[in-house]
């Protein structure tokens, strides 16, 4: 019983992280119509660019910030440079998945020829250990949760409060429609894309700190839990994908606390082909997102 | 009603590309619909449908938009499955069939928007539509082009010939994603037309035509009747239907609310408030 | 053998299977519009069936790997065991595709379909030994002089790309190619024509499955060895490229497009010196130029380099030709405008 529950502890802890990734990557489907898998490579990139800003010596949370800010400009041109552009151009769904794949695969090269294959390590960041709750976790993985959760309720109240998150909300649902009201749609979809690169980058930064070590496949590794996440709350829902990532992380750990270790991911990618295969629009898919996706 | 006027020189023409075959027809109705409902979650888009189709006819549907006209002809066709009630189909129950061996048997559909496959000619898109080549069985596909080469040669013979009695041979070679409008719906009726269809479902297949253009498509749809061939017609274009249609059914609210001669129709009070406020 | 010879041999070996696996694809995505981004995993169930049947029981190796089977076949059976292999893999794969949704999501499930396989080939060291995967596979000349028997591999190879070459034409032409491009290009209006969808597609994927099984079959025997490093999801992406860029759908074009991105990019980079301070830094190189080249080609010229091509039929009567004045007897229309 300890067990699970200190496992459910990890889960929550990672789950926070798969949550911030996961709202992030399902935010640009529901703005943009779009599966956008460069997203797992824009999260090296924050790790990688991570590293280099802790060599100036600045403070690891500063730095999760300013990766995160950098990569939600990168992500603004990423979709202003390539994605709507080629979608203007009438490129379908699938070659769009390619396009984003070979960009993630143009950024992931790229880490590698300037800093190399070769595993780095944020170093011991993770603090004195707490126990409550029968959980035993770091105080990073603390303060990682704490940030999690005022980011996601700041992302609450803009969406729902504000007069750019109705108007977002309104863009995600029916763009042409939102454009005859009279809605901004390609500078709400900059501030949208801003945004959840912004997710994007804190995430990757977030897993940088968390794991003892990685390399050039941190996102390509972490972005399956992530997808997993986005898909099981419905993608376009950026509340399911909260829930999803909570679910997934607690799912992951406690298969690797009572299987194996090892499995820890496999438990994530089986989640999401029995998602895609019985129930593609999720838990809470709502019809609008979920009709998008059905040929 | 008047048929087509220009006379010799038609035998060629669309009657033995289809050549529906005399004695093959059922007794009785060709299509029994019963009880049809389709529901998404809290709205019937129809309610209850009921309706026969005797052989070698033409019938109209009308009715307002919304009125749950296209959902019905989906459903027939196979394209979606109902909530509950019967599709009959030469006397078979074919209501959970998939839509691929609903077009076997020859009840064959066309789309409100021309679907063509762009990537081959529209003379290759006529032949894909025959149903039965030996070359795509296995034996056909072993047995390589010796096998199959007189039964191609003689499908693209009648898909020229039908090309010519529609006026676009020269066109033939020509890539279908270059087509215009009406041509493509031109490639998408004699696709239809070569599968030899028995009940031929057709979803507005005037819109965007012009009036000349729907007036030679009429005359070709009067053709077929005359050769056996049934037609179900979603139509806006009420013109047509009082001109090809024996029999018209108007839906309104998900049910058929009357049926009859358009002429009659015309002037019934219900079918009038259905436009208006429908 | 010199150098410069064997790396001509290692080349047109890699040619050749390249070619078999780009042709599968092809068969598959640039024909019939399977969006199957798991395609590596067919070449590596091909790879490991041939291995696990063609090398003894694992305990003979003085037990350094695990793995089932060992059956210690010869080369001809364990190949096309490795066919059938690829093909049913195919078809397994093809069933999670069978859903109506939309083809960037089957495209995401083939992807995450592609990754689970690795991580769980990876993860279980008794199956086919894990990470390090399976080395000592037999080569089926290995007891013919070094030059022989890699002249004679690249041979068979040729052989087999001839006889691969016969069997795709059957496919990728004539009415079977109309059928699979018609569904290629709408589904619906396929099935509306009385073609069963489920049947074309698994069909073309087992038929790819089984291009893509002899292909990672003949590369494992030649390489002697196959662990989950050769299979990650990046490489269906390569031989993507080569179709994109070659011409989805022109077997000539698919097969130019293979020979200048398999071949001569990611194993042309090898070439280029080695910058001592990272190593690996021109396979990153060869990938980079991939991605960019594939991404340049779906903006600027997505048919590919050469296009597409499809039949010529004359009319009978030789009317194909338009001519003015023509009074057109037998017609019941004009054309439509």
């Amino acid at each position: 019983m300890h067990l699970l529950i200190e496992a459910i502890g990890f889960g929550v802890a990672s789950g926070a992280v798969l949550a911030l990734g996961a709202v992030g990557f399902t935010l640009q489907f529901g703005i943009s119509n779009v599966l956008n898998i460069t997203y797992g490579s824009l999260m090296t990139l924050a790790a990688f660019l991570g590293v280099f800003l802790l060599g100036l010596g600045l403070n690891v949370w500063l730095v999760m910030a300013l990766g995160g800010l950098l990569i939600g400009l990168a992500s603004v041109a990423l979709n202003r440079g390539l994605l709507a552009p080629l979608m203007r151009r009438g490129l379908q769904p699938f070659g769009l998945i390619i396009v984003t794949v070979s960009a993630g695969i143009v950024i992931q090269y790229v880490i590698v020829a300037v800093a190399g294959p070769s595993t780095l390590s944020y170093g011991n960041l993770s603090g004195a250990t707490l126990h409550f709750l029968g959980w035993t976790l770091t105080t990073a993985q603390v303060v990682i949760l704490v940030v999690a959760l005022v980011l996601m309720a700041g992302l609450h109240v803009l969406l729902t409060r504000t007069q750019l998150g109705r108007a977002m909300r309104a863009t995600s649902s029916n763009r042409t429609l939102a454009r005859s009201c009279g809605i901004a749609t390609g500078r709400i979809g900059d501030i949208a894309w801003f945004l959840s690169g912004t997710f994007c980058g804190m995430a990757g930064i977030a897993l940088a700190i968390t794991i003892e070590s990685f390399d050039f496949t941190l996102g390509s590794i972490f972005l399956i839990p992530i997808i997993a996440a986005a898909v099981l709350g419905g993608v376009g829902q950026p509340y399911g994908a909260m829930v999803g990532g909570l679910v997934v992380g607690i799912v992951s750990q406690v298969s690797a606390a009572y299987w194996s270790p090892s499995y820890e991911n496999v438990v994530a990618l089986a989640m999401l082909i029995v998602m895609l295969l019985v129930r593609p629009r999720g838990l809470f898919g709502a019809n609008s997102s979920s009709r998008k996706l059905l040929a | 009603m008047s048929s087509n006027a220009s006379g010799e020189g038609r035998d060629s023409g669309v009657a033995s590309a289809t050549a529906v075959v005399a004695g093959q027809e059922p007794r009785g109705a060709i299509l029994r619909v019963t009880d049809l409902v389709k529901q998404y979650g809290g709205v019937r888009a129809v309610d209850g449908v009921s309706f026969d189709v005797q052989p070698g006819t033409i019938i109209g549907i009308i009715g307002p938009n919304g009125a749950g006209k296209s959902t019905a002809l989906t459903m027939i066709s196979g394209f979606a499955s109902p909530t509950s009630g019967l599709i009959e189909f030469a006397g078979q129950d074919v209501t959970n069939e998939p839509m691929h061996m609903r077009a076997r048997r020859g009840l064959v559909r066309t789309f409100q928007i021309a679907r063509v496959f762009d990537g081959l000619t529209a003379i290759e898109n006529l032949i894909v539509a025959v149903p039965n080549q030996r070359s795509l069985t296995p034996l056909g596909l072993l047995a390589g082009k010796r096998y199959w080469k007189a039964e191609e040669e003689a499908i693209v013979d009648r898909a020229h010939r039908l090309m010519a009695t529609f006026g676009m041979e020269e066109k033939a070679n020509e890539r279908a994603r270059n087509l215009s409008g009406g041509q493509r719906r031109a490639v998408e009726i004699m696709r239809t037309l070569m599968m030899r269809p028995k009940l031929l479902l057709v979803d507005e297949p005037m819109a965007g035509l012009n009036p000349r253009l729907t007036h030679q498509l009429e005359d070709i749809f009067l053709e077929l009747r005359a050769e056996g061939l049934t037609v179900i017609l979603i139509e806006h274009e009420l013109g047509t239907v009082e001109r090809i249609c024996s029999e018209v059914l108007v839906m309104a609210w998900g049910k058929i609310i009357a049926r009859g001669e358009m002429s009659e129709l015309r002037t019934r009070r219900e079918v009038q408030d259905a436009y208006v406020i429908g | 053998m010199s150098g410069i010879e064997f790396y001509v041999v290692v080349l047109l070996v890699y040619l050749g299977t390249d070619l078999l696996a780009a042709w599968g694809l092809n068969l598959e995505y640039g024909i019939s519009g399977v969006a199957n981004l798991a395609f590596i995993v067919v070449i590596a169930a091909g790879a490991y069936t041939y291995a696990i049947l063609s090398l003894g029981p694992d305990s003979g190796n003085g037990g350094f790997q695990l793995y089932v089977i060992g059956l210690q076949l010869p080369f001809a059976v364990a190949v096309i065991a490795a066919a059938v292999v690829g093909a049913v893999v195919g078809v397994l794969i093809g069933v999670t595709g069978l859903k109506r949704i939309r083809q960037d999501y089957q495209g995401m499930v083939m992807l995450v379909i592609s990754l689970m396989a690795v991580t769980v080939v990876g993860a279980d060291t008794g199956f086919l030994n894990g990470q390090a995967g399976l080395s000592l596979i037999p080569n089926p000349f290995s007891s013919l002089s070094p030059v022989v028997g890699d002249w004679t591999y690249v041979a068979m190879v040729g052989v087999a790309c001839v006889i691969g070459f016969f069997v795709m034409k059957r496919f990728t032409g004539g009415p079977m190619g109309r059928a699979l491009r018609a569904m290629r290009d709408d589904e619906h209006a396929v099935a509306a024509l009385g073609f069963s969808v489920v049947r074309l597609r698994l069909m073309s994927q087992a038929v790819g499955g089984a291009f893509g099984g002899v292909s990672g079959a003949l590369l494992a025997a030649f390489i002697g060895g196959w662990s989950p490093g050769a299979w990650a999801y990046v490489e269906t992406l390569a031989l993507l490229t080569a179709i994109i860029v070659g011409g989805m759908g022109n077997d000539m074009g698919v097969s130019l497009g293979t020979f200048v991105i398999a071949v001569l990019l990611l194993q042309g980079v090898q070439f280029l010196p080695q910058i001592s301070s990272h190593t690996g830094l021109t396979e990153a190189l060869g990938w980079i130029i991939l991605g960019v080249l594939t991404i340049t080609f779906l903006w600027v010229r997505p048919q590919g380099i050469f296009k597409e091509r499809r039949p010529f039929y004359r009319s009978p009567s030789g009317s194909d030709r338009p001519s003015p004045g023509d009074s057109g007897t037998g017609r019941v229309a004009a054309p439509p405008a």
